[in-house]
């Protein structure tokens, strides 16, 4: 085996190489270039490499000359491998065969730049690929978070579909059953039997409501309601919120306070003061029960709902003179949430 | 007579359960309501002595953080849970919380006073498994916990990194529990096993 290597086989050797190889000095002096990369920069700038560095200068200001395109989507593969190996640019081209070639060029060291050109035709393809499968898995995402968020109101379809279906039945038996014994003359001997089966049918009809969903002012009445059965008035003074978030958040406020009100100090009125402003909603609510406290440790109850207002954009503060008051501001604006996470 | 508070969203469920309770000799109808969240106040002076609560009511509050609430400041209170999804996670979450019963309103034989007379009687009565549910080529009963809970952030929109940071576990061990899951159900993708798990309501991540 010879044990020295010379110019000519080294040469030979990176000439066989598949890709382009061109290594130089710092200020672009060619050291050593092979065949295929003279080739590819003969295509894309009608010369050689004469000096690398304005190589690459030619090559990052390149203008499509109809032999060659250069590609910049964001999708590009790049290969971040070596990232720490030197500083590292990467250049991308379609040649006129079709085939895409990714130009690199690298630090080897304080002395030595090398540009590399590598055919990654079918890594283009599948990274294509790859990123319209992602665009199309994005999209198909949001219309699962859709279909998620709308599933129990289609779970409550469900159940009424099912309980019309019951009554479409009972109906349709009655009306065979008295047709039956109309036809065969033997309406008198079945008169009971049919009058039981339309008695129970017509009850089944009395028990369906015309309204099959809540409506949204049950978020007020039932908590009234509900406080008036445990014996504590709710009173409100001022306009309350048009938005329903803004209202599900003043009543979650409402219900913390009135049930820390009935448990904790026995009270029996609870108000609730609501002014606005320009961009907010201010609330207090206030009771008249019989404790009197100078502070107080925040519980599991009101740790949640300071968690969830403060997620959507409003704020809480807990006031202590005496009585407890909870004082609420809601941004009128609650569609862009201040949410430190994910949602 | 043993008073109770009905929590059900949906009109014909809830008169169909007021029509039984006022059939009993035992049982009287305290209240009946379709928000959970205002459950804890009507428990507030101590009438109540047991509550029939569904999972999903009015303005997507769920039953089973109410009844942990009412469990934690009223654990006389006997609770019994109702619901009609198959969600894997309700019995679980329903034991947790301390209910003392569970109803699958459209699955099982047992009727709902049957279930009031039981657990009134100190038993705690819960069905002995989620109700079956086809997934592909599989059914819920071959899925692990660790799948479920996989599937669970699957159908929150979660990104493989995110599961993996959420559940405390390596990139990779996420990638092998979906590979398996598809490999059982023959799905091609997540996107077709979150759409079916969804839509078949075995998992619902709000509640």
């Amino acid at each position: 085996m010879k044990k020295n290597t010379s110019a000519k086989m080294i040469k030979k050797a990176i000439d066989s190489y598949p890709g382009g190889i061109c290594f130089s000095a710092l200020d672009g002096r060619v050291i050593l270039v092979n065949e295929k990369m003279n080739k590819l920069m003969l295509e894309l700038t009608g010369h050689t490499i004469l000096n690398a560095k304005t190589a690459w200068e030619e090559l990052t200001n390149f203008a499509n000359n109809g032999k060659a395109e250069k590609l910049t989507q964001s999708w590009l593969p790049k290969d971040t491998n070596n990232g720490d190996e030197g500083i590292q640019q990467q250049l991308f081209f379609r040649f006129s065969d079709g085939l895409i070639w990714r130009f690199e060029m690298k630090f080897l060291d304080s002395n030595t730049v090398q540009i590399e050109a590598a055919e990654i035709t079918e890594l283009y393809r599948l990274s294509e690929e790859l990123y319209e499968n992602t665009i199309r898995l994005q999209e198909m995402q949001k219309r699962q978070k859709t279909l998620l968020d709308s599933i129990v109101e289609v779970n409550l379809n469900k159940e009424i579909l099912a309980a019309k279906m019951h009554i479409h039945d009972e109906l349709g038996h009655c009306l065979l059953a008295t047709t039956k014994a109309i036809s065969e003359e033997s309406l008198a001997e079945n008169t009971n039997t049919l009058r039981k089966s339309w008695n129970s049918t017509i009850r089944d009809f009395s028990n369906i409501s015309t309204v099959w969903t809540v409506p949204d002012s049950s978020l007020q009445s039932e908590l009234m309601q509900v406080a008036e059965l445990i014996g504590c008035k709710v009173i409100f003074l001022g306009e309350q919120p048009k938005s329903r978030k803004a209202l599900q958040l003043l009543y979650a406020a409402v219900r913390e306070a009135l049930t820390n009100a009935v448990r904790h100090a026995d009270a029996t009125e609870l108000a609730v003061k609501i002014k606005q402003d320009k961009q907010r909603y201010h609330i207090e609510i206030s009771d008249n029960g019989s404790v009197s406290v100078s502070s107080i440790t925040e519980g599991n109850g009101l740790s949640a709902l300071r968690q969830r207002l403060e997620q959507e954009g409003a704020s809480l503060k807990v006031l202590c003179d005496k009585s407890v008051s909870l004082i609420v501001d809601i941004p009128f604006n609650l569609d862009e949430p201040q949410k430190g996470g994910r949602t | 007579m043993i008073q109770v508070l009905v929590v059900e969203d949906s009109r014909i469920t809830r008169d169909a359960i007021e029509a039984q309770i006022a059939k009993s000799e035992k049982y009287v109808l305290y209240a009946s309501i379709e928000n959970a969240a205002n459950a804890e106040i009507a428990c507030l002076r101590g009438r109540v002595d047991l509550i029939l609560m569904d999972v999903c009511t009015a303005d997507e509050e769920s039953g089973l953080k109410a009844a942990a609430k009412i469990k934690q400041y009223n654990p006389k209170i006997k609770i019994i849970i109702m619901t009609s999804m198959p969600e894997h996670s309700f019995i679980q979450k329903a034991k947790a919380c301390g209910c003392n019963g569970f109803w699958y309103k459209e699955y099982g034989s047992t009727a709902l006073m049957e279930v009031c007379d039981r657990v009134m009687n100190g038993e705690f009565v819960y069905p002995e498994d989620t109700p079956m549910i086809r997934i592909g080529y599989s059914n819920s009963a071959e899925f692990t916990g660790r799948e479920f809970d996989i599937i669970r952030e699957l159908a929150q929109g979660r990104k493989y990194e995110e599961i993996a940071v959420d559940l405390d576990i390596t990139l990779n061990t996420v990638k092998y529990h979906i590979k398996n899951i598809l490999q059982k159900t023959g799905y091609q993708n997540t996107l077709q096993l979150v759409a079916e798990v969804v839509e078949k309501r075995l998992i619902l991540p709000k509640y």
